[in-house]
């Protein structure tokens, strides 16, 4: 386990895409510092804060480790490296899980770079200060740090599992964006509300005539049912992009939430270690 | 030609992606005309038929973005092509071989989309513009999906790698619907905002503001351009109210400008193809 530990960490570091990936997300990152930066210039009056960025990263870490892990993962099974390891005496549960360890540190270093730009720019100056006590943001950065690992337990499952490097880094791309359209899908669900008021909107046209509109309110179609409530709002705690979003909208910081990125991790990891187990590698 | 067209084609149909797509487009369609029928019984509010159509319109990058690279990488990793060119044929007919049929297997996926759509009319009623509003826009798709076509298939021949090319386009075409959509929605930017003041409780106009993010001169006619260029552009124009605010849709631009890009991307491709290195 030490040496396929060490031999991963290794192909990491010369892994081409995951270099690509380091400067993408620092570019990322860069652009969202200077974008405040900007803003706070031309803008002064108005007291800018760089909340709001916190856990944008953490977003785009699930996009660019999907496209990482189709490659890094895909150029095993491609090289044969995977057959390799096997040969010499490596299990198959040391392999899947030697990946999942290499993967998820490869998403937590494009988390924390995001992090360290954030804090440069707030040390230095370029940004405001942040409204949120330091407290919180390491509650933040706590629960994050396992929704990037949980992005890496879910791409592992399709990586692992599908042999041709390019089906599984195009569905592992388009998963991460599925996930983001879940994301947003579960959030518009879960905030309609039951009714709708009755309404009365006053327009003034450009010849400055009022007019005066009424709609009538109702129940609302859109509102989900008891039971599907409780599926959406199990899932917004479940998904990791979910919790991302959440905490960036309402942050609601709850410390449970690493418990459900951990239990989805440990039966994603699970399920896959035992199908890769008996999969057919040729 | 013939030849190497019947063997793509019956490639095509054999593939995996290619059927996943299909239904996709099947899936896809039928959902949004659901949509359409829960709108029109929810809110009351009329809704067109030509509205769940062309709704789907700037997705279908997406979906030829997966299909073709995904159908013309297999050529390369399984060293088809090399075989191709030992048993006799130019690269000219090896590329446009594979431009014809991909385009084949787009006109496919465009005809299930046109299909399903038609589940639509029990409840939602036949297509409400005219004639000539509708034809166009249905040209219109067609020659902008023979644009993507060819645009995939340029960088499918040019990429050896399968996975390389997979992504990479993958990542082109949402690089395009966002391109898109965000030169769109500067353009609908108004120009002069007013904003509702309250004297005395009675409701009165301001004095009409410049709008920052309102563009004009040459940086607009650079966007109005794009997005008529633009597939994706074309798609999001189609279902634009041009009544509502300032964006001009020009169909005759789009029409030229696809199959000008059909043509450059083909051309083009043939010429590098026929210098590069096939390993």
């Amino acid at each position: 386990m030490t040496k396929l530990l060490k031999a991963d960490f290794a192909r990491l570091f010369k892994n081409k895409v995951f270099r690509l990936g380091v400067i993408v997300q620092t570019l990322l990152a860069v652009d969202a510092v200077y974008a405040k930066y900007i803003y706070r210039r031309d803008f002064p009056e108005e007291h800018i804060v760089p909340d709001g960025l916190i856990l944008a990263g953490a977003e785009f870490v699930g996009i660019i480790i999907s496209v990482f892990m189709g490659s890094f993962i895909g150029n095993d099974y491609k090289c044969g490296t995977i057959r390799n390891k096997l040969a010499i005496g490596h299990s198959r549960l040391a392999i899947y899980f030697s990946n999942l360890i290499v993967c998820s540190a490869a998403s937590l270093i494009l988390h924390f770079i995001w992090f360290a730009v954030l804090f440069f720019g707030e040390g230095t100056g370029l940004t405001n200060k942040f409204e949120t006590p330091a407290s919180e943001i390491a509650k933040m950065i706590f629960i994050s740090s396992f929704d990037v690992i949980a992005f890496a337990a879910i791409f592992l499952v399709v990586c692992m599992l599908v042999s041709s490097k390019s089906a599984s880094s195009v569905a592992a791309v388009l998963m991460s964006f599925a996930m983001i359209m879940i994301a947003l899908t579960i959030e518009y669900k879960l905030n309609q509300p039951a009714y709708y008021p009755d309404e009365t909107y006053i327009t003034v046209d450009e010849n400055g005539e009022t007019r005066e509109e009424h709609y009538e309110g109702g129940v609302n179609d859109d509102y989900p049912t008891e039971t599907e409530r409780k599926i959406y709002e199990f899932l917004n705690l479940l998904l990791p992009q979910n919790q991302i979003r959440d905490s960036i909208y309402r942050a609601k910081q709850n410390m449970y939430l690493p418990l459900y990125s951990l239990s989805l991790t440990a039966v994603l990891t699970t399920a896959g270690a035992a199908v890769f187990n008996r999969k057919d590698l040729k | 030609m013939s030849k190497l067209y019947s063997a793509n084609m019956s490639r095509i149909f054999k593939s995996g992606i290619f059927l996943l797509c299909i239904a996709a487009m099947l899936i896809f369609t039928l959902f949004q005309i659901k949509n359409g029928i829960d709108y029109l019984e929810s809110e009351r509010k009329p809704i067109s038929l030509e509205d769940c159509y062309f709704n789907d319109g700037p997705f279908f990058t997406l979906f030829f973005s997966v299909f073709i690279p995904m159908f013309m990488g297999k050529e390369y990793s399984f060293g088809t092509i090399r075989s191709k060119l030992t048993v006799g044929h130019t690269r000219g007919t090896v590329y446009l071989a594979y431009f014809l049929s991909c385009l084949t297997g787009v006109g496919i996926l465009l005809a299930v989309w046109f299909l399903a759509g038609l589940t639509g009319i029990p409840k939602l009623g036949l297509w409400q513009a005219d004639a000539v509003t509708i034809i166009s826009q249905f040209l219109i798709t067609i020659l902008y999906s023979a644009a993507l076509t060819a645009i995939f298939t340029f960088f499918s021949m040019m990429i050896t790698s399968r996975s390389v090319s997979a992504v990479f386009q993958i990542f082109m075409a949402l690089g395009m619907i966002v391109l898109a959509s965000m030169c769109y929605n500067t353009l609908c930017e108004p120009e002069f905002s007013r904003e509702v003041v309250f004297i005395n409780n009675a409701m009165t106009l301001a004095e009409p503001k410049p709008n920052p993010y309102y563009i004009s001169g040459i940086q607009r006619t650079i966007y109005i351009d794009l997005v008529n260029i633009l597939p994706p552009g074309q798609g999001i124009l189609m279902l634009h109210d041009e009544t509502a605010n300032d964006v001009p849709n020009m169909p005759i631009l789009q029409m030229v400008s696809s199959i000008a890009a059909t043509f450059i991307f083909t051309i083009a491709g043939m010429f590098i193809f026929k210098k590069k290195d096939i390993k």
